[in-house]
């Protein structure tokens, strides 16, 4: 459930229903508010002390905090419920790669830059990773800034974390990069100075622990001068790693936003490079690093520093970002419409597919890479895939003939075939009988799509009817 | 202690780095310093200081700022809920009227965290052998298990032995009138070699053909009498009432499965339940989604069964089941590209991934075929099971 109520805040608006802030009424404005659909600021009739106690009304049990500035910046936590039926996740955990004082100078360019290229298309995203962690492995203040410097150097957007216990060597890379970059990790032996260091600078400050009531001292003594915190309540390594850290994150989540037990309010930090050190084969030690990570990600883990880069480690870890992140409130759906695949024209086949985002980049994905022209006819299902539509009824004939209409696709092409997908077979007549056109039942998946087009002479449709 | 100001400071700093004593003329008093600056020129030298002049000149501000605060009670938000998750037992020892040599429980659970109690049975893993290898087995699994596919007896002999798993589903999809259409005669022949040939429980799978699984099923629980196996699946497309009568005749358990659905999964069991059975002879399947293809749907299913179980709902008070082999329709998981990396790391870390989540939201069993996979998520959930434990190895040991 939302935290604020929505009767509390519509007693703080204006209620003149001006219409100004898009809705018709404040109270349409205050449902939004509390759903967090719209900005107190959207309404330009508040006074500061309105918009001040409507913010803090608003404010979410489990506090958003900024790492960096410009084009750096990086939004983390914000939540406010345990699960995300229950309203939404907000800010999607960012990817920090660790990069360490004890590499050389190529090797640490040569991640940095590897970090900043690195993107794996999924769905018409571009998966990316968020940031660096320039980790102190030498202790030495100078070689820090170095590395510090070159990371900063040989990337662009990524947000940058500077991982040392010891204050010196995080002054040190202040020097070299003092945009609030995330400074990290505080703990019951260095606080003091760390605090000073992040309150003088601005910082963010990441505590660590390994015991939830250690945390929260630590926390407590912390927020008195730092007000953006991240909490890492010690990831655990070895066998019990994802049991372990998952149920660390779960306890403080629950705290936080349950019982509103505000030192656990900040958003949540998980540590996985370690695994580099703690496995002597890297590609267990991505492995290792990419499952606990993607577990992470499903239970509140708000930023994650990580050390593998290899695709197939952070593909499922940024596949689950990108999955546990959606909107449930929201259908995933792509517009409907005649979709150009390459270069088509009047003889290409025409390929009914669902408007459901997984199912549409789907097709289009593997109709691009195998070079195929074609007409894709996206056809309104509510967002919803090809066989549950089917199950549900929203793909039939109907549709198909509105969408033939509605995008004048008898103009595009001078034949009347239609591919439909293997799993529509069931509505075949129904659209044949709806539409007028010839209807092939195509493959299961379409990855198979491009072969059959070509095997079955579809890539050209010369003859009418 | 007093917060010092920034000459004292700026003057001891121009002690330390010019020497004692040489110094001391240096009259800062009539000379303009912004607090900005001076700290601006502590922090570029910070690198170039020795740590005990970092103690002397910036430790005692920060130590100076340190006030008592009080630290508020902190109480583990562990939540009493009022309902409870109903424990099932797969397989029968001899001494129970079977031949298995142990059995299994799943669920029993009365909390949704581990903080706020250890599950009584960690989720268990089955592994999947099918009875004709003419199915799509992927290829990273068929080169992983190599000639024993062509055997269900082989197979799920040495996955007992190599693999150490404590359950064997065995999928009669042979039976499928659009595979081989198998008679039920045949796979019953299976079956009852696999039984002997394994000692643990048995999942018994049918092909997802409503017509044929009902006569699979039925006959299945007959020959299976005494064993306790588990006959998987039965849902509202397919004449069910004859498998619940079976399983009920001959004491074994169903598993009840619905399309992503609280309410149809719901329904579902309620009328099990009325034809008979109990809470303790059913488990349910409310589907699982693959990683990337809707997990997050099975994410939101399974929490909300599970937390309305929780909260006293009856008819949603059984073990969950997942096919967390679904993972492998997922193309991330199988398909070849080099952008993503080789697909013998991809394929089962997506099945790992994909069984982890959903035990996470709730699962007891799942359903899974990748040797890697099976062995990394049985040896990570077992700790579901046990206390908290927190380890000697921190990110602060590599950290200097
Ligand atoms: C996630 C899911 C849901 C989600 C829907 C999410 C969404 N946005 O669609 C929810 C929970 C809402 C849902 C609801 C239902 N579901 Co459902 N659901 C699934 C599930 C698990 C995955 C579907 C999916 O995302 N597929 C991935 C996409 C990419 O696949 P796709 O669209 O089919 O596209 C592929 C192919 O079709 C092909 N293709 C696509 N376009 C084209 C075009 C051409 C020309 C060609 C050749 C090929 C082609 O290539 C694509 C890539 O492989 C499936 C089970 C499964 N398949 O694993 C069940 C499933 C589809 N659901 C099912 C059912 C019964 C339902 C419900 C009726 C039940 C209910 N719960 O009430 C409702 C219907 C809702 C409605 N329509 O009103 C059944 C359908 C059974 C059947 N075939 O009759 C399934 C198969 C589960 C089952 N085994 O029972 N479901
Ligand atoms: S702009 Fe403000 S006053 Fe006008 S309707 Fe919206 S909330 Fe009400």
């Amino acid at each position: 459930m939302p935290r604020a109520d929505v009767m509390e805040v519509y007693n703080l608006l204006p209620k003149s229903n001006c219409g100004a802030c898009g809705c018709k009424t404040c109270m349409e404005f205050a449902t939004k508010l509390v759903n967090r659909e719209a900005d107190p600021e959207d309404c330009p009739n508040l006074d500061e002390d309105s918009l001040k106690k409507l913010r803090e009304l608003l404010a979410p049990p489990v506090r958003e905090v900024t790492i960096c500035r410009g084009d750096r910046e990086v939004v983390v936590g914000g939540d406010e419920v345990l699960f995300r039926h229950e309203l939404s996740y907000f800010n999607p955990p960012p990817v920090f790669i660790a990069v360490y004082d004890d590499m050389e100078e190529d090797e640490l360019r040569e991640k940095t830059e590897r970090a900043q290229e690195f993107q794996v298309e999924r769905v018409g995203e571009t998966l990316r990773v968020d940031g660096l962690a320039v980790v102190s492995r030498t202790g030495d203040p100078e070689r820090f800034a170095a590395a510090v410097e070159t990371a900063v150097e040989h990337s662009e957007d990524l947000a940058i974390a500077l991982i040392s216990q010891d204050p010196r060597v995080l002054a040190a890379g202040l020097d070299a990069f003092d945009e609030r970059p995330l400074l990290y990790p505080a703990t019951e032996e260095n606080l003091e100075d760390l605090v000073e260091l992040a309150a003088e600078h601005e910082c963010p400050l990441g505590l660590h622990a390994t015991e939830v009531e250690d945390l929260v001292e630590l926390s407590v003594r912390a927020r008195e001068r730092v007000e953006d915190l991240l909490l890492d309540p010690g990831t655990e390594f070895g066998p019990h790693d994802v049991v372990a850290t998952t149920d660390k994150l779960a306890e403080l989540r629950k705290a936080a936003v349950e019982e509103e037990f505000e030192p656990l309010g900040y958003p949540t930090l998980v540590t996985t490079f370690p695994y580099r050190f703690l496995e002597d084969d890297p590609v267990e030690a991505a492995r290792r690093e990419s499952y606990l990570a993607a577990a992470c990600v499903l239970r509140y883990a708000d930023a994650l520093i990580m050390d593998t880069l290899e695709p197939w480690a952070l593909l499922p870890v940024l596949t689950q970002r990108q999955c546990i992140y959606t909107d449930p409130r929201e259908p995933q759906a792509v517009d409907p419409g005649l979709y150009k695949i390459g270069d088509p024209d009047e003889h290409s086949p025409v390929l009914v597919t669902t408007n459901f985002t997984l199912t549409y980049h789907c097709v289009a994905d593997d109709l691009e890479s195998a070079d195929v022209d074609c007409w894709l006819l996206v056809i309104d299902t509510g967002g919803l895939a090809v066989d549950v539509s089917v199950a549900g009824g929203q793909f039939n004939g109907q549709a198909v003939k509105e969408a033939l209409e509605e995008f004048n696709v008898e103009d595009k092409v001078n034949h009347r075939v239609l591919v439909i997908p293997g799993k529509a077979a069931a509505v075949k007549g129904d659209v044949e009988d709806a539409t007028g056109w010839k209807v092939v039942i195509g493959t299961q998946d379409s990855s198979e799509l491009p072969e059959f087009l070509e095997k079955e002479g579809l890539l050209r449709i010369k003859e009418e009817g | 202690m007093s917060e010092r100001r920034p000459e004292d400071l700026l003057r001891e700093l121009f002690n330390r780095i010019l020497g004692e004593g040489e110094v001391r003329e240096v009259e800062l008093r009539d000379v303009s310093i912004e607090a900005d600056e001076l700290e601006l020129e502590l922090r570029t030298v910070a690198q170039a200081l020795p740590r005990e002049v970092w103690e002397r000149l910036v430790r005692p501000r920060a130590e100076a700022v340190e006030r008592e605060v009080e630290v508020p009670e902190y109480e583990p938000p562990v939540e009493e809920y009022e309902g409870e998750v109903a424990e099932v037992q797969l397989g029968a020892t001899r001494s129970e009227g079977g031949t298995r040599d142990r059995v299994v429980k799943l669920g029993g659970e009365r909390a949704y965290f581990v903080f706020e109690a250890p599950r009584p049975n960690p989720p268990v893993v089955t592994f999947d052998v099918f009875d004709t290898p003419d199915v799509g087995i992927p290829g990273p699994i068929r080169e992983e298990l190599g000639d024993v596919i062509e055997d269900p007896v082989d197979w799920a002999r040495t996955v007992v032995k190599r693999y150490g798993v404590d359950v064997i589903t065995l999928h009669l999809v042979s039976t499928s009138p659009k595979l081989h259409d198998a008679p039920v005669e045949e796979a019953m022949e299976t079956l009852e070699d696999v039984l002997d040939a394994v000692k643990v429980p048995i999942i018994v799978g049918g092909s997802g053909d409503p017509e044929k699984d009902v006569e699979v099923f039925v006959k299945a629980a007959e020959v299976c009498e005494g064993e306790r196996v588990m006959l998987s699946s039965i849902n509202e497309d397919m004449d069910f009432e004859r498998v619940v009568e079976a399983a009920k005749e001959h004491g074994h358990v169903v598993l009840t499965f619905a399309p992503v659905d609280v309410n149809m999964m719901k329904t579902l069991n309620k009328r099990v339940l009325n034809l008979g059975l109990s809470k303790e002879d059913v488990v349910m399947d409310p589907t699982t989604c693959a990683l990337g293809y809707g997990i997050e749907y099975t994410v939101d299913v399974m929490t909300r069964i599970r937390l309305a179980a929780l909260h006293g709902d009856e008819y949603l008070q059984m073990p969950i089941s997942s096919g967390s082999t679904n993972a492998w329709a997922a193309r991330e998981a199988w398909m070849k590209e080099e952008s993503w990396g080789p697909r013998e790391y991809r394929g089962p870390l997506w099945e790992a991934v994909t069984a982890t989540t959903v035990a996470l939201c709730g699962a007891d069993l799942l359903m899974m075929f990748h040797p890697w996979a099976v062995q990394v998520v049985q040896e990570a959930l077992e700790y579901m099971g046990r206390e908290r434990e927190v380890g000697d190895v921190h990110v602060t040991d590599f950290i200097a």
